[in-house]
């Protein structure tokens, strides 16, 4: 069985690197994105099974990658989980609504994030 | 008729004399300031670099008792580079925040690209005029973008545009930003925490501006810095490390600062609307503001602050023409000159604290008469020459001493940006740097002092021309691919 | 002049020598810089493995992992740790805190405490703020006497971040002191701590002098506690108006349609912001009973209360928007305004505006009829605008139409 693909976009990179530890020990295969634009190309290069995205990121905001990810049939199907800071209602309303599948707010608890992404793997797999 | 001949060159040569003498106590009191200038601003920068924590802006950011705030950005004909401007500002870090970009009656495509650019769509927005402006042509906004306002109106002046961006502004603070800046991501976070720290006190706060000439610039936003190559905006990196590292920082420390750059300064609303927000008779209406704000609220007696954060958030263009240059010092020195005349009261005055007996005083004799007393004292060396009576050894020690602490103040400069920002990392900058301050003292603060005189004599004749700086076009994309744009 | 040569020629050398010590400065303090930063880098690449191991659950601690460090390792490890644990929480978190006992950093930093400098003492509280162990509390109480401002602030936003029990009486009784306290920053870091503190500043609520029970009443809109709504509640009917207001607003957070009866009372406050606020919060509650008295309060002569309204009708369905169109019609000018601003923000001027090439004969005349309203109301900036460029060429000859009357204006 292939390893699950993982895109990590964050501008953090010790976010990144912690991310990257964590599910590389867990058997994920891992790549980085340091900004919007990026995070955008390497979706559609890569693609992974599951994106895990920041919103705030240079040259390109989360939400908008997410709008575009989704709008284009190539990028459309990869399940998308949003980890920010932000934790507004509206916020978090609007990220749903652009079609993510679940929205985690930093700071964040590892093993939920691990359990909501084994779900929506596993969903994807079968 | 002999008597008098004598009597001419007697007095003649005991004015050349006495001049020089003055000069030179001049030169004495004009850098003791500056040493107490930069003496307490080393303090301060260090310790702010020692107060601040990177959890602060995290918690800036994401607590709920941060003001939100507007962003003012008044725009003539800036249709090449409106656009990148506002992409980068909609992305700031900040919670809560509304970007009000006023069309100051362009003439050319600027309010066609924003309409374009933003799908902006003519609405009907509620407002209250609470400072009188220009006639309001219309009002648009963005289905997409809803923090972001155009309004677009008759020309009446950049002065004219803040205040009907404040008429129309929703938040209690607003920053005024120049179209053609970039601003830092954090530049909010930054620039509001005073607000938090004393939020009934605090009136204005400013930020440092940096110089963008030399900066690799991508989407409306610093990718790498650099020094400029061409001399002249690297002479203005030094002054302004200068001017701002060593100059306004310790006059915030002494609450007289009188100077928020119009490219970047966050106000509460209620106290601008309070004084009648800006003027248009100025050239440098960010710096009548402030004096007008400091006027106003000594008056009134109440506990305020208007200070500095000794931190980058601001890119601007300086001018890489002399010509430009030129217009540019002239229109500072000319709007300082302005206010002064308007708030002369506020001279000697104990009632005006600090800036009475202090800031404006120093404005007056060092900044104002400054340039004469360096134009007039090269003259009189001259004039001493050819009467003979130079002391040219002596000359030449002045002059030495005069130069190496000008260098000494400058460098002063680079070693207080070295331990606190550093945002110029590389050997080679610091090498160049170093350089260049060497030779600031030597031709480039003399040719400013030069424009001074000149602004003066323009002001008395009342000319007033703005001068518009031929953009060079930051906003190219970097040689490296950027990607679909 | 010839004694002053010589002082100016001192004057020379000493200024050379200092420009030389400057530049001397300059390039050994970059340097040293430099060396440090990359050494800090590579241990820094070295130790995240295994401390984000552990950190992620393997091995019971962290110190068997690591061997044996220097002084600059441990300053390093600190790092690393720390700067993970500013985005974790959970299990991931407390084996941060659980590693920084174990290692000593949090005794290290506990004596720190104590420190001549007052930046030391800072760095110290902020760092234990990070480390969340619950050993620092006590120090961390005796912290907020400390006489630098900066010091205590950061002592008490330590506290905040530690969420022990005992951390919530000192910083409530901070609340006590307006002339070394910010007020709003003490409520900042309350309000972050959960139902507990919450509720015991409801307790002391009245113990609290005035601008910190106005901060005290914002911090109990965001906190989810189980006794702030009944405090809330009495509190709308303050003698203090700003308390009334906020008391209001903290109401429309929280967010229980129940509170709807006492806030519409609210609406007829005699002051303004109470009455603001109020509107403010009915429209978050959504109650039908509450889309006249907010359609009347468009009426208010207040600007605030106006807007507030608006919006409020604005997110309460079909409802509160057939009220706003109601107002269109309303005689007092500013309700119309209002009203106008809002259906345009809502998208609904839009709507209508397309309803016009509807197939539908009935659908539209109700367009028509809206539109002829917001004529009437004098707001025709975007529909002129619409006029002239929309796609729809029925849409652009019927609005042509309904406007030409009004276009001659007197």
């Amino acid at each position: 069985m292939n390893p699950f693909r993982i895109l990590i976009a964050d501008d953090d990179s010790t976010i990144r690197s912690f991310l990257a530890t964590l599910l590389e020990d867990r058997g994920y295969e891992i790549h980085e994105a340091p900004d919007g634009e990026q995070a955008y190309r390497m979706a559609g290069e890569v693609q992974p099974d599951l994106m895990l995205l920041d919103l705030i990121m240079p040259f390109r905001d989360g939400f908008d990658v997410l709008q575009d990810l989704k709008r284009q049939d190539a990028t459309a199907h990869i399940p998308i989980i949003i980890m920010s800071v932000k934790n507004r209602e509206e916020e978090i309303v609007k990220g749903f609504d652009l079609g993510a599948e679940d929205y985690v707010v930093k700071p964040f608890s590892s093993l939920e994030l691990i359990s909501r992404m084994k779900r929506i793997l596993e969903r994807s797999r079968s | 008729m002999r008597l008098l001949v004598i009597d001419w060159h007697h007095l003649l040569l005991r004015s050349v004399v006495t001049f020089n003498e003055f000069v030179i106590y001049y030169f004495l009191a004009l850098n003791t300031v500056y040493l107490i200038l930069f003496i307490v601003s080393l303090f301060e920068v260090v310790r702010f670099v020692r107060r601040t924590f990177f959890s602060d802006y995290q918690q800036i950011l994401k607590s709920e008792m941060t003001w939100p705030i507007s962003i003012l950005v008044p725009a003539f004909n800036e249709e090449h580079g409106i656009v990148d401007t506002l992409r980068s500002l909609l992305q700031l870090n900040y919670g809560e925040f509304e970007v009000v970009v006023v069309n100051d009656g362009s003439t050319d495509a600027t309010l066609e690209r924003l309409i374009k650019a933003f799908d902006l769509r003519q609405t009907d927005r509620v407002y209250r005029r609470t400072l009188p402006t220009s006639e309001v042509r219309g009002i648009y906004a963005s289905l997409e973008v809803p923090n972001l306002i155009v309004v677009d109106k008759e020309k009446g002046g950049k002065s004219d545009a803040l205040n009907t961006g404040i008429n129309i502004s929703r938040y209690p603070l607003f920053c005024s930003v120049d179209a053609d800046s970039v601003i830092e991501e954090n530049a909010l976070l930054r620039v509001v925490k005073p607000f938090m720290e004393h939020p009934e006190e605090m009136v204005a706060v400013g930020g440092i501006v940096r110089i963008i000439n030399g900066c690799e610039v991508r989407d409306g936003r610093v990718t790498r810095i650099g020094l400029p190559r061409r001399a002249l905006a690297v002479f203005q990196v030094v002054e302004y490390l200068r001017a701002f590292l060593s100059g306004r920082i310790g006059w915030s420390v002494m609450r007289s600062l009188l100077i928020i750059s119009g490219a970047f300064g966050l106000y509460k609303k209620s106290d601008v609307v309070a004084v009648g927000g800006y003027d248009s008779f100025t050239d440098t209406e960010d710096l009548e503001l402030v004096v007008k704000l400091h006027e106003h609220l000594k008056r009134q007696k109440l506990k305020y602050r208007i200070v500095f954060v000794p931190d980058p958030v601001c890119w601007t263009e300086a001018p890489e023409k002399f010509k430009t240059l030129l217009l540019q010092r002239n229109r500072w020195h000319r709007g300082m000159l302005q206010s002064f005349r308007r708030h002369w009261r506020m001279l000697f005055n104990p009632r005006y604290g600090v800036i009475g007996l202090v800031a404006l005083p120093y404005f007056l004799f060092f900044e104002m008469l400054g340039p004469f007393v360096e134009v007039l004292g090269y003259l009189s060396v001259v004039a001493a020459y050819f009467l003979g009576i130079l002391n040219q050894e002596f000359f030449l020690l002045f002059l030495l001493v005069a130069i190496f602490y000008g260098v000494f103040l400058s460098i002063a400069a680079v070693l207080l940006e070295e331990i606190s920002f550093r945002r110029y990392p590389g050997w080679e900058d610091l090498a160049r740097l170093i350089w260049y301050s060497i030779w600031e003292n030597i031709g480039f603060r003399q040719l400013l002092a030069l424009f001074k005189v000149k602004a003066f004599f323009d002001f008395i004749r009342r000319r007033r021309r703005w001068g518009e700086m031929g953009h060079k076009g930051f906003r190219e994309p970097a040689p490296a691919s950027s990607g679909g744009k | 002049m010839q004694t002053t040569s010589e002082l100016l020629s001192q004057a020379l050398w000493g200024l050379g020598g200092v420009l030389t010590f400057l530049f001397l400065f300059l390039v050994v303090n970059k340097a040293t810089r430099e060396l440090r930063e990359r050494r800090a880098a590579a241990l820094r690449r070295q130790l995240a493995l295994p401390i984000l191991a552990y950190v992620n659950g393997r091995g019971e601690r962290l110190g068997p992992l690591l061997g044996h460090l220097g002084r600059f390792e441990r300053s390093v490890v600190e790092e690393v740790l720390l700067d993970n644990a500013r985005f974790l929480k959970g299990t991931a978190r407390s084996r941060i805190t659980a590693a920084c006992e174990e290692l000593g950093f949090v005794p290290e930093r506990i004596t720190q405490l104590r420190h001549r400098r007052w930046w030391k003492r800072a760095e110290a509280a902020e760092k234990l703020g990070t480390m969340k162990s619950p050993k620092a509390a006590p120090e961390l109480i005796a912290l907020m006497h400390d006489g630098v401002p900066e010091v205590r602030m950061r002592a008490a936003r330590a506290l905040g971040q530690l969420e022990t029990r005992t951390s919530i009486k000192p910083l409530i009784d901070a609340l006590q002191d307006p002339s070394r306290w910010s007020a709003l920053r003490i409520a900042d870091i309350i309000a972050g701590m959960g139902n507990a503190a919450a509720d015991e500043l409801s307790e002391s609520f009245n113990t609290l002098p005035i601008k910190a029970r106005v901060a005290a009443v914002d911090c109990l809109g965001r906190a989810k506690s189980q006794r702030a709504p009944r405090l809330l509640l009495k509190l709308l009917s303050d003698p203090d108006r700003d308390i009334r207001a906020r008391a209001a607003h903290s109401l429309g957070l929280i967010g229980d349609p129940n509170f709807t009866p006492d806030l519409l009372k609210c609406l007829h406050d005699t002051e303004w912001p109470v009455r603001a606020m109020a509107a403010k919060a009915l429209g978050r509650l959504g109650r039908p009973e509450a889309v006249a008295p907010l359609a009347e309060a468009l009426r208010d002569q207040e600007w605030w209360v106006r807007i507030n309204a608006a919006e409020g009708l604005k997110s309460m369905g079909e409802k509160g928007l057939d009220a706003l169109i109601e107002a269109l019609s309303s005689e007092d000018r500013f309700a119309r305004h209002a009203a106008v601003a809002t259906l345009e923000g809502a998208g609904v001027l839009d709507r209508f505006v397309e309803q016009l090439a509807s197939p539908d004969e009935k659908e539209r005349e109700t367009a028509l009829r809206f539109v002829q309203k917001i004529i009437a109301a004098e707001r025709t900036d975007s529909l002129t605008q619409s006029a002239a460029r929309h796609a729809q060429e029925k849409v652009r000859e019927q609005l042509s139409r309904a406007l030409k009357p009004s276009e001659v204006k007197p």
